[in-house]
C-alpha cells in the first residue's frame, strides 16, 4: 500500500463517481431477440435448399447482400466476424470502435466504458442494452454492462449488431440511446477445431481452443475454451497500474433441426472465471485514506435454449428461455444474482401487407448483497419480477416503396412499476438505391438498486469541505425518460461505394440528478433524483468503398452534442455528463488483401477531449498484417495504438475515487490453427 | 437464421448468386470423386478470379458435406488449380479458360463457370437463366473423362449436353 501521488483536489465537485467508485460492479440481463434481425430473418439458407427449390426458385432484381441494411429503417451498423478478426481487437469493446456512433474508452487493463450517442457516465453506460445471442447483460444493480466480464471466442462471433437511437419498442426498457446484440455462429459454421494463440506486451496471452462436430446427420456441436492474461496498464507517474486481468471461460453450443427443418432447436451456456484489478482510493479501515489494490473477482454461468417453429405463410414462432448467475466482488460490496427468463414471439404476415411480431414475457432475478459498514442496502436480498409483452406492426403503404412500423413495449417492474415505449418509423425506398426513413420513440431508463436502496458512506475525499459524505438511498426515484427523433439516409452511390447518415434529437426528462440534502458539519448527504432535462443532437455517416476485390476502405464519422439543465439550486453538477462524451469522432480504415495469403489492414481514430475528466483528445492507430501460412495456419502481426505515447481514454484525473490510467501501446503475435 | 426447407418450394424468391451458392452446395452433395483424389476431411472449391457471389457463398466455408469440411479459397494462377475438388471460373477469366483446360486434364476437378458456351467448350457445369429460372447445362463427357460421377439426383434436373469432350 502507497499513498496516491498524484494530487487529488480536495474541492472537486463531482458527481460521476459515485457508482464507478464507491462501487462499480456486476451484472444482469435483459431480453429480447426477435429485433431488427428480422430482417436477417427473411434471407433464407441456401445451402439447406433442395436442387429442386434452387431450381424453381425466381431470380429476384434485389442487388447486394448489402440490401438487408440498405432495408433496415434505423441506424444499423453491422461488424461482421471478418470485421472483428481484421481490426486485431483482441476484447469485444476494442471491436466496437469501428462502430460509429459508439464512444469505447478504456478505463483499465480489463475495464470499458462504452455509450452509444452519449451518457458513458461513471463507467458504466446505463442508456445502453447489451444482449449476448439473446440473453441480456445490462445489471440492474448499477444499470450499466460490466464489459469485463463480457467475452466470447472471438473466432466464433457471426456478427455484432449496433442500433444507435432506442430500442425499447422491441428490447424493453433501458434500450434508451442504442442495443448491441452479439451474435455468435451457429454451431453447424463452426466445424472443426481451431486454436489461436496471441502473445504481446500488453495482452500477454490469450489462447482460445474450439471444436465442433457433429452428431448423427444434423446434430451440430461446438465447444471451446479460453484464457485470458493482460497487463497493466500505467499510472500517470508511469508505475504499473496495477490494472491487468486474467479470466477462464469455456462454454458449448448446439445446434440442431427437427420435424424436416419445420423446428430449429439452439442450445448453449457459457462459464466463467475473471479476475482483474484497479488502484483505489479508499478507507481500508474506515478512518484514513489510502491508495489500495482492489480486486474485482467475478464469476458467472448462463445456459440459454431457443426452440423456433416455422408455422408457413411466413409466420413462426420462437420461445427462449434462460438461466444466467452472476457473483462479482468488490472492495465495499459483493452481489451474486440469478435471472430466470421466459419469452416467447410470434411473427405473422396477415393480408400479406402486415408483418405483425408480438410477443410476451417474463424474467425473475434472485438478488442477494454483501454489505461493507461503507455501503448498505434497505434491501439486501431482492426478488425482481418483470413482465413484458410488445407488439410491432411493419405495414406496407406502397409495396417497395413507403413502409410504416408502428410498435409498442409494455412492460411491469418492481422500481418503477408500468412503462410503455412505443415508436413509429417510416420508411421509404425512393429507389433501388436509396432510402430514407424517419422515427419517433419513446424509452427508459429504470431505476436500480443504486438509486433506490443503498445508502453510500465515503470518506475517500472532501466533499463541500466536509470529510464525510453520505448517498440516502431515494425510494421514489422515477426512470429516466427520452423522446427520440431520428432521420436517416442511406444511398448506395455506385456498386461499389455505399453511404449511411442517421441524424438525431434526443429529449431526455428526469435524468439523474446529485441532490444536496440537510447535513451536519462533518457530513454532506445526498441522494439522487430526477432532476435535470437534457436535449442532445447529433449525426453519424459512413462510407464503405470496395475500391476492388483487393482493397476495402471504411470510414465513420460522429458528431455529439449534448445540453443538460439541471435545477437552480440544490444539486450538484447536474451538467457534468456534457463533458463525458467525445463531440467528434472519426475512424478511417483500410483493408489491403495484397495476395492471396498476406493482408495488411489499417485503422486511424480520431477521438476528441472529455473536458469534465481532463481527458485530451488522441489519436490512435491499429495496424494488423496477416499471413496464411498454409491453409490451415494463419499468423497474424498486430500493433494498436501505435506512433502516439500512453493516453488516458477515460477517468479524470480530478477523480478522486479511482486514480486514472493511460492505456499504453501493444504488440502481439497471433496464430490460429485451423483443422 | 433459419432454413427455410421442404415445405417453402412455392414461391421463393432467391439473388442469382444465391440460387448458384445452393446449387454449388449441390453438386458437392451429390457428386462423387474417384478414391485418393479427395481427403478424408476436407474439399477445397475454389473461385478463379473475382468472388461473383458477392458474399452468398463464403457462409459455405466451413460446413460439412458427406462429412468432408468445405474450404473456400480465391486462386488467381494457373498452376493453384489442380488441387480444387471444385473450380468455378468467373465469367471475367473466360480468356484463361483454354489454359486452365489444359492444365487440368487427368485430374478430377468439377469445372463449373457461367460463361456462355462453356459447358461446349470442354467446361463441366455451366449455369445459365432461362425466364427468371436458373439452368444448368452438363457436360457428360468432360464429367466421365474426369473419373468424377454425378448422381441420378441432379442429373434429372440438368440438360445433358455432348459435344466438346477432351
Amino acid at each position: 500500500m502507497q499513498h496516491f501521488t498524484d494530487s487529488v483536489p480536495e474541492k472537486n465537485v463531482f458527481r460521476m463517481s459515485l457508482k464507478h467508485s464507491a462501487i462499480a460492479l456486476f451484472t444482469m440481463s435483459y431480453l429480447a431477440y426477435g429485433t431488427f434481425d428480422t430482417w436477417a430473418a427473411d434471407n433464407p439458407d441456401s445451402f439447406a435448399l433442395s436442387p429442386e427449390q434452387l431450381f424453381n426458385a425466381t431470380v429476384t432484381s434485389v442487388s447486394k447482400t448489402s440490401q438487408k441494411l440498405m432495408d433496415a429503417p434505423a441506424a444499423i451498423y453491422v461488424l461482421t466476424n471478418e470485421d472483428i478478426m481484421r481490426s486485431g481487437a483482441t476484447s469485444i469493446p476494442e471491436a466496437l470502435r469501428l462502430v460509429p456512433g459508439v464512444q469505447v474508452a478504456r478505463t483499465h487493463g480489463g475495464g470499458w466504458a462504452i455509450s452509444v450517442r452519449g451518457f458513458a457516465n461513471s463507467g458504466l453506460g446505463n442508456k445502453l442494452l447489451v444482449l449476448i445471442d439473446g440473453r441480456a447483460v445490462y445489471d440492474q444493480l448499477f444499470s450499466g454492462v460490466y464489459w469485463d466480464v463480457q467475452d466470447t471466442a472471438l473466432e466464433d462471433i457471426d456478427r455484432i449488431e449496433v442500433i444507435r437511437g432506442p430500442g425499447a419498442a422491441l428490447y424493453g426498457a433501458n434500450a434508451v440511446n442504442g442495443v448491441i446484440n452479439i451474435i455468435t455462429k451457429s454451431a453447424k459454421d463452426t466445424q472443426g477445431g481451431m486454436v489461436s494463440a496471441i502473445a504481446g506486451n500488453q495482452d500477454r496471452a490469450i489462447t482460445t481452443g474450439r471444436y465442433g462436430g457433429v452428431v448423427g446427420d444434423d446434430i451440430y456441436y461446438r465447444a471451446y475454451a479460453k484464457y485470458l492474461d493482460r497487463n497493466d496498464e500505467q499510472t500517470l507517474a508511469s508505475h504499473d497500474a496495477h490494472d491487468g486481468q486474467q479470466a477462464y471461460r469455456s462454454g458449448f453450443r448446439s445446434d440442431w433441426n427437427s420435424n424436416g427443418g419445420k423446428d430449429s432447436f439452439t442450445f448453449q451456456g457459457d462459464a466463467v472465471s475473471n479476475g482483474d484489478s484497479q488502484y483505489r482510493i479508499a478507507p481500508p479501515d474506515g478512518l484514513t485514506r489510502a491508495l489500495t489494490i482492489e480486486d474485482i473477482d467475478a464469476t458467472g454461468w448462463n445456459v440459454l435454449g431457443r426452440w423456433k417453429r416455422e408455422l408457413g405463410d411466413d409466420s413462426r414462432l420462437t420461445v427462449q428461455s434462460y438461466a444466467d448467475y452472476t457473483y462479482r466482488s468488490q472492495m465495499l460490496l459483493t452481489d451474486q444474482r440469478t435471472t430466470y427468463d421466459l419469452d416467447t414471439q410470434y411473427e405473422l404476415s396477415p393480408m400479406g401487407w402486415h408483418k405483425v411480431i408480438v410477443g410476451a414475457g417474463c424474467r425473475l432475478s434472485d438478488d442477494t448483497l454483501t454489505v461493507s459498514p461503507f455501503v448498505t442496502t434497505t434491501n439486501a436480498a431482492r426478488n425482481d419480477q418483470l413482465f413484458s409483452s410488445f407488439i410491432q406492426d411493419k405495414i406496407t403503404l406502397d409495396p417497395n416503396q413507403w413502409f410504416l412500423t408502428l410498435g409498442s413495449k409494455f412492460e411491469h417492474n418492481d422500481y418503477s412499476g408500468f412503462e410503455v415505449q412505443p415508436n413509429a418509423r417510416l420508411q421509404w425506398d425512393i429507389d433501388d438505391n436509396q432510402m430514407t426513413w424517419v422515427s419517433v420513440s419513446r424509452a427508459v431508463r429504470t431505476p436500480s438498486q443504486l438509486e433506490q436502496d443503498l445508502r453510500i458512506t465515503d470518506i475517500s475525499a472532501i466533499f463541500l469541505g466536509k470529510p464525510f459524505f453520505g448517498e440516502l438511498p431515494n425510494p421514489n426515484f422515477e426512470s429516466e425518460e427520452l423522446i427520440a427523433y431520428e432521420l436517416g439516409y442511406r444511398r448506395q452511390l455506385t456498386p461499389k461505394l455505399s453511404a449511411d447518415i442517421a441524424t438525431f434529437y434526443n429529449d431526455y426528462r428526469k435524468l439523474e440528478t446529485v441532490n444536496l440534502l440537510p447535513s451536519g458539519p462533518y457530513l454532506e448527504n445526498v441522494d439522487l433524483t430526477n432532476g435535470t432535462k437534457a436535449g442532445s443532437y447529433g449525426a453519424e455517416v459512413s462510407l464503405d468503398w470496395r475500391a476492388s476485390d483487393k482493397l476495402r476502405f471504411t470510414s465513420a464519422y460522429g458528431l455529439l452534442s449534448m445540453q443538460l439543465h439541471g435545477p437552480v439550486a440544490g444539486a450538484i453538477n447536474p451538467t457534468a455528463a456534457e463533458g463525458q462524451s467525445p463531440q467528434q469522432q472519426f475512424n478511417a480504415r483500410s483493408e489491403w488483401n495484397i495476395r492471396d495469403d498476406l493482408s495488411f489492414d489499417t485503422i486511424a481514430y480520431y477521438v476528441d477531449s472529455l473536458p469534465n475528466f481532463g481527458v485530451k483528445h488522441y489519436w490512435r492507430l491499429d495496424m494488423n498484417l496477416g499471413w496464411k501460412i498454409t491453409s490451415g495456419l494463419q499468423l497474424n502481426l498486430v500493433g494498436q495504438n501505435l506512433f502516439s505515447a500512453p493516453h488516458s481514454e477515460f477517468t479524470s484525473p480530478t477523480d478522486p475515487f479511482t486514480p486514472p490510467v493511460r492505456i499504453e501501446p501493444s504488440i502481439y503475435g497471433k496464430l490460429t490453427w485451423r483443422f | 437464421m433459419l432454413p427455410v426447407t421442404a415445405h417453402a418450394t412455392e414461391n421463393l424468391q432467391l439473388h442469382e448468386q444465391q440460387i448458384k451458392a445452393g446449387l454449388l452446395y449441390n453438386f458437392l452433395k451429390y457428386t462423387d470423386w474417384p478414391q485418393g483424389s479427395v481427403s478424408d476431411s476436407s474439399i477445397a472449391v475454389c473461385i478463379f478470379g473475382n468472388d461473383p457471389f458477392e458474399g452468398y457463398l463464403q457462409p459455405m466455408a466451413g460446413r460439412i458435406v458427406n462429412r468432408r469440411q468445405i474450404t473456400i479459397r480465391i486462386i488467381h494462377t494457373i498452376e493453384n488449380a489442380g488441387s480444387c475438388h471444385l473450380l468455378f471460373i468467373n465469367a471475367d477469366e473466360k480468356s484463361s479458360w483454354p489454359q486452365l483446360l489444359e492444365s487440368l486434364k487427368g485430374k478430377s476437378v468439377l469445372t463449373v463457370s457461367d460463361f456462355d458456351g462453356f459447358a461446349d467448350s470442354g467446361g463441366m457445369i455451366e449455369f445459365g437463366k432461362k425466364g427468371d429460372h436458373i439452368n444448368v447445362n452438363l457436360n457428360m463427357e468432360a464429367v466421365t473423362a474426369a473419373r468424377l460421377r454425378v448422381q441420378d439426383r441432379l442429373l434429372r434436373l440438368v440438360t445433358v449436353v455432348h459435344s466438346g469432350a477432351n
